[in-house]
């Protein structure tokens, strides 16, 4: 598979989380997430509601979603104010978030917080925002990472920001899906285990590519997105922008970000009305 | 009392040490004149909380103004990491006080209504609560004995906000309320309010539309005028983030030499009229666009 490809699966495989109950939050620094949200609403889950950058639920493509709040007046019916979108998910009124940690273990612990080397050195990453509260208060997390090797999915993570522990069966909270360029797995409260590889992948490089153990109960593949859900993807994400995600992909899909011709109506009509 | 005054005064209430409280959310809403000027006179040892610090944040790194962040993110959103914050915090010149968003909006909201503590159910399970032994404590539930964080009160020194327009009493108005966290919580927790706004109106233009005062004179210290005072970041709904100058800042901090090489080109500039010279029209009116739609 090609990077657009695999850029192209991860959002599909993400967007197949989402049904027609959900609430989903989505911030503007994960595009693969959101092609994810958008697409479900014109695919398969039409009635789950997106919150993204405080817009509830714009009829907007990918490109206008991530010139923010400012770029989506007239796309939505409802700005939420920021500290309303929290209490959201602290009422558990959002169901459903995506993260996309530099770390993740097999019992769905994320870091995002510092990564300390062989040789004793800190790397120091973003901080978390939410992460550590959604993934103890919210119904349902999913996380996503996009370079599936051995530094990313260790056997235990160098920084807990997130804590894992989740198990969609037995309905203890934490992440209980990672899904990554490669792979699918569940968390279970026996540890992480193998639900599909993607078309292509073999199992003994992907156990030789991945830090923390893992059991398979069945080999499977993952479903590969449909012309159906290709359709909407294209829809929502016409100029493949969920690529800036993706290492092999992200300065070509800045560019085309970039070279997008200046919409012909302005972000606001200049001065403020009064 | 007329509070309107120009940055260099307005920053003259924060001193070295201070704790400054900045609006900032990404690659949204910070407010740049107020944060250009704390370069301009080399402020030293501030401790700075955002909600999520965006480039702001990254200048005043790389030009040794903050030796601590205490927040639960430093991030341009899509344009990724603040190198020069990940370097401070590497070489051990700026101390990240990580917590998550819910601890710090506890402890942000129990200093802005005078409580011991904030509570949360976030962060519970992570290794972010050891790191804070004098400010996160895991307490039961007197009702249910839920284990859950209290989070103790925080109260900064000082905030900077941005706002679209405040008249000279410093009555601030948003235009249609206001999304950001910052502003509803801000004023309210810290001991000094300094405001950039937009556009200046008059007392009685700020009566037409009593609604839209979002925090009243009493609570304002300073009022500084900045139009377009959030770029490079958006302002919601007026303008636009600069995808470019986010672009140029991302290639140039890969280099501190470079990086502050175009800090100081823009801290140049002693008035906000001149920094949006230095920008220039094509950049500006850039930003009051956005993207063909598909």
């Amino acid at each position: 598979m090609s990077p657009s490809e695999r850029a192209a699966l991860i959002a599909c495989r993400l967007a197949r989380e989402i049904s027609d109950e959900d609430v989903v939050g989505v911030g503007l620094g994960t595009p693969l997430a959101l092609a994810a949200a958008l697409m479900a609403r014109r695919s398969h889950a039409t009635g789950s509601h997106l919150l993204v950058a405080g817009a509830l639920s714009p009829d907007a493509d990918l490109a206008r979603c991530l010139g923010g709040a400012a770029a989506l007046a007239g796309a939505t019916a409802a700005f939420v104010p920021h500290v309303l979108t929290m209490e959201m998910a602290e009422r558990r009124a959002m169901t459903l978030q995506f993260l996309r940690p530099a770390e993740v273990d097999g019992a769905g612990n994320a870091n995002t917080s510092r990564i300390v080397a062989g040789d004793g050195s800190v790397r120091r990453l973003p901080g978390g925002l939410a992460l550590a509260d959604v993934a103890r208060i919210l119904p349902r997390i999913v996380l996503y990472h996009t370079d599936h090797r051995p530094r990313s999915l260790p056997a235990r993570v160098s920084f807990i920001t997130s804590a894992g522990g989740g198990d969609a069966l037995a309905g203890t909270l934490g992440p209980v899906r990672l899904v990554t360029d490669r792979a699918v797995f569940e968390f279970t409260s026996r540890g992480a285990r193998l639900q599909s590889l993607h078309p292509g992948e073999e199992i003994d490089r992907l156990r030789d590519d991945t830090g923390f153990t893992f059991a398979v109960d069945e080999l499977r593949v993952t479903e590969a997105p449909t012309a159906a859900e290709l359709a909407a993807l294209h829809r929502v994400d016409p100029h493949a922008l969920r690529e800036l995600e993706l290492r092999a992909t992200r300065d070509a899909a800045a560019g085309r970000l970039a070279g997008l011709p200046a919409s012909a109506q302005a972000v606001d009509a200049g001065a403020p009305a009064r | 009392m007329d509070k309107i005054m120009p940055a260099s005064e307005a920053a003259s209430l924060i001193r070295d040490g201070d704790h400054v409280a900045v609006q900032s959310m990404g690659t949204q809403g910070i407010p740049m004149l107020m944060v250009r000027e704390l370069i301009r006179q080399h402020r030293r040892e501030l401790t700075i909380t955002s909600v999520v610090a965006g480039i702001g944040i990254d200048w005043l790194s790389f030009k040794g103004v903050m030796s601590r962040f205490c927040g639960p993110i430093v991030s341009m959103e899509r344009f990724g990491l603040c190198q020069g914050f990940r370097r401070g915090v590497q070489a051990g010149l700026i101390e990240f006080e990580e917590y998550s968003e819910t601890g710090i909006l506890a402890r942000l909201s129990a200093g802005s209504r005078n409580l011991p503590f904030g509570i949360t159910r976030g962060m519970i399970g992570t290794d972010l609560p050891a790191l804070h032994p004098d400010t996160i404590a895991e307490i039961a539930d007197p009702f249910t004995g839920e284990r859950v964080l209290a989070c103790r009160a925080l109260r900064p020194d000082v905030c900077l906000l941005h706002a679209h327009r405040a008249d000279p009493l410093g009555n601030i108005q948003y235009e249609g309320g206001t999304i950001w966290p910052d502003v509803q919580i801000y004023p309210k927790a810290c001991g000094k309010t300094i405001v950039t706004v937009e556009e200046i109106v008059s007392e009685d233009e700020v009566r037409e539309r009593p609604h839209e005062t979002v925090i009243p004179h009493f609570a304002v210290d300073a009022v500084v005028h900045a139009p377009q005072g959030c770029h490079p970041t958006s302002f919601f709904p007026g303008y636009v983030y600069d995808e470019a100058f986010h672009e140029q800042w991302v290639a140039v901090s890969r280099d501190p030499a470079e990086a502050i090489a175009m800090i100081d080109r823009f801290c140049a500039a002693a008035t906000q009229v001149e920094y949006l010279e230095l920008v220039g029209e094509p950049a500006l009116a850039s930003t009051r666009n956005w993207k063909e739609l598909a």
